[in-house]
């Protein structure tokens, strides 16, 4: 019961979590990269798997793995990648099963979107505007060359895109793999910033 | 896993939801453990993303992507920011080579999750303008069909026509030849006739011949002519007279009396023809050989009615052979009689029949009688 309760009542401190950040560094130094990486996946992983709040549940799942490092010390039995994903499972279901006996929370419902009436073509645009804002914005804070790549890489429809990759993985001597790795990592970062300066 | 992993379709299919279960687990453990498969999950699903932005995708993937892939706002913003930097990434290209950049309709989050908009939609349009074309193609083919039906029908009407033509064509050249043929028949005749004709005038009796003829060359005598006694001499020739002459008693000029004429010899087979009666079927015979030139027929007229007749020979197919000119009855001991005479050359063992039509003042002909004659030839 007591460790039922401690549990629940369990918060990440900063110790937990720089001993989160290590674990999952495996001894290398990623400054968080690989704990973002991992919470992106997380949040894509509930977000396939149709839950209402994916962040949450991403954020969860990190919590008890370092709740569970915090307690043991170590986590020996699975690599870091494998356990997030077995400790996301249990994540899950237990979602599902709150699911299934109606316990969703209300504020849960009122922020899916499904719920909400389709905007109107005004706010649509005023949204579009906007973005089309943030990204000059976000764009003119990337380096000059990854601006070239994200603009060249994904411009153009099918044909034309695949003739742009290759000619642009050829400028660059790197393989089309490596470029489209490169591209969707600058793509999530500025569809990271547009997100924030949308919501501003 | 092995590397069939990382198949870009599978990627795709476990992106829209509709990968078996299984191997949904699989990708989905591979996606935390896996750096390089999640890094081209993560390009497959951009890509996946911007293909549905373009309006590149279509069938069961389009569906797929409206009824589950945008069942997700996170998924949704994911596709607006598509959208918006597809707008960017143009104007950025068209600022950096100077071509515009055309207006495209960009596709919204769609599925049930908007408000349903046909114009809006490209997908419905599509659908509306294949079903419109559908419709047309079919009245259009549907038309052209029945039109070709009735052409076809009118074809076949306006050949058939012509066979009739062309076949009425044929009848009346043959009967144009029956009678050129009959033309030229009667011509010969009539050409054989005015030679026997002139024949006959040269040998008649009723000329004089002058007794002070030369002596003619030695003619073959008909017997009875060489019983006749010897004819005194002309005194003006200058043959000497056999006998002398009685003094002072001038010798009178006797008139030698014509010879009979000598006629050729012709084949003529005769026959006499009563008028047909009713309900009688016997038919006259005729016997002829290939020698017989000539047929002369009697026809025995039942009443007179008329002044002039016209006797036609006619075949079997009713093909007039020979035809008279105009001719009178003659009074004879069986009563009015028509005599005619025709070839008998061109007469083959059958049925022929002599029609007789009566012409009356105004040059019209009535036909009056047919009598059958069957022609043997020996």
């Amino acid at each position: 019961m007591q460790k039922t309760e401690s549990k629940k009542n369990w918060a990440m401190t900063a110790g937990a979590f720089h001993r989160l950040l290590e674990w999952l560094d495996e001894g290398r130094d990623s400054d968080g990269q690989n704990f973002l990486e991992m919470r992106r996946r997380l949040v894509a992983f509930f977000d396939r798997k149709n839950c209402l709040n994916a962040d949450e549940l991403a954020d969860e799942t990190l919590n008890r793995v370092a709740r569970r490092l915090e307690e043991e010390g170590k986590i020996e039995s699975e690599a870091p990648a494998k356990y997030c994903y077995i400790t996301a499972r249990f994540v899950f279901m237990e979602s599902l099963r709150a699911r299934e006996k109606g316990a969703v929370p209300l504020d849960d419902v009122l922020q899916d979107e499904r719920w909400l009436p389709a905007t109107g073509k005004t706010e649509e645009k005023e949204r579009r505007e906007k973005m089309l804002e943030c990204l000059e914005h976000c764009t003119d804070k990337l380096e000059a060359a990854n601006r070239e790549i994200i603009i060249r890489y994904y411009f153009g429809e099918e044909r034309v895109k695949i003739e742009n990759r290759r000619a642009l993985a050829a400028s660059l001597d790197i393989s089309i793999n490596a470029l489209s790795i490169r591209a969707c990592r600058i793509r999530d970062k500025l569809e990271s910033c547009v997100g924030k300066c949308a919501e501003e | 896993m092995n590397k069939a992993a990382y198949d870009k379709r599978k990627m795709r299919a476990f992106l829209l939801g509709s990968l078996a279960e299984a191997e949904t687990d699989g990708f989905d453990e591979l996606s935390f453990t896996d750096d390089r498969f999640a890094d081209e999950l993560s390009a497959s699903e951009k890509d996946l993303v911007d293909a549905y932005a373009r309006g590149e995708l279509s069938g069961s993937e389009l569906e797929s992507f409206e009824n589950y892939y945008l069942a997700s706002s996170i998924r949704r913003e994911k596709v607006e920011f598509a959208n918006a930097f597809q707008t960017f990434a143009e104007t950025k290209t068209a600022e950096t080579t100077g071509v515009p950049v055309e207006e495209k309709p960009l596709r919204r989050p769609g599925g049930f999750f908007t408000g349903w908009n046909i114009f809006g939609n490209l997908r419905y349009t599509l659908q509306f303008g294949l079903a419109a074309a559908v419709l047309f193609f079919m009245i259009t083919g549907g038309w052209l069909w029945s039109e070709n039906r009735r052409l076809k029908e009118q074809a076949s009407e306006t050949e058939k026509r012509r066979d009739e033509i062309g076949q009425r064509e044929q009848e009346l050249q043959k009967q144009l030849q029956t009678g050129q043929t009959e033309k030229a028949e009667v011509e010969t005749e009539k050409a054989g006739v005015e030679k026997e004709l002139a024949r006959l005038r040269e040998k008649s009796p009723k000329q004089p011949i002058p007794v002070a003829q030369k002596k003619q060359p030695e003619q073959k005598q008909p017997e009875q002519q060489k019983k006749q006694p010897k004819r005194p001499e002309n005194p003006l020739m200058d043959d000497v007279p056999e006998k002398p002459l009685m003094a002072g008693v001038p010798e009178k000029p006797s008139v030698v009396p014509q010879q009979p004429p000598v006629e050729p010899r012709v084949s003529v087979a005769s026959v006499i023809l009563a008028p047909p009666l009713r309900g009688n079927d016997q038919i006259s015979n005729l016997s002829i050989s290939a020698k017989t030139e000539f047929v002369d027929a009697a026809l025995q007229l039942e009443s007179v009615e008329f002044a002039f007749y016209r006797v036609a020979l006619v075949d079997q197919s009713n093909r007039i052979l020979w035809q008279s000119g105009k001719i009178k009855a003659k009074q004879t001991a069986d009563g009015k009689t028509l005599t005619v005479r025709f070839p008998a050359k061109t007469l083959k063992s059958q049925i022929y029949s002599l029609v007789v039509s009566g012409i009356a003042a105004n040059g019209a002909a009535e036909e009056i009688s047919s009598y059958p004659i069957r022609v043997v030839l020996n």
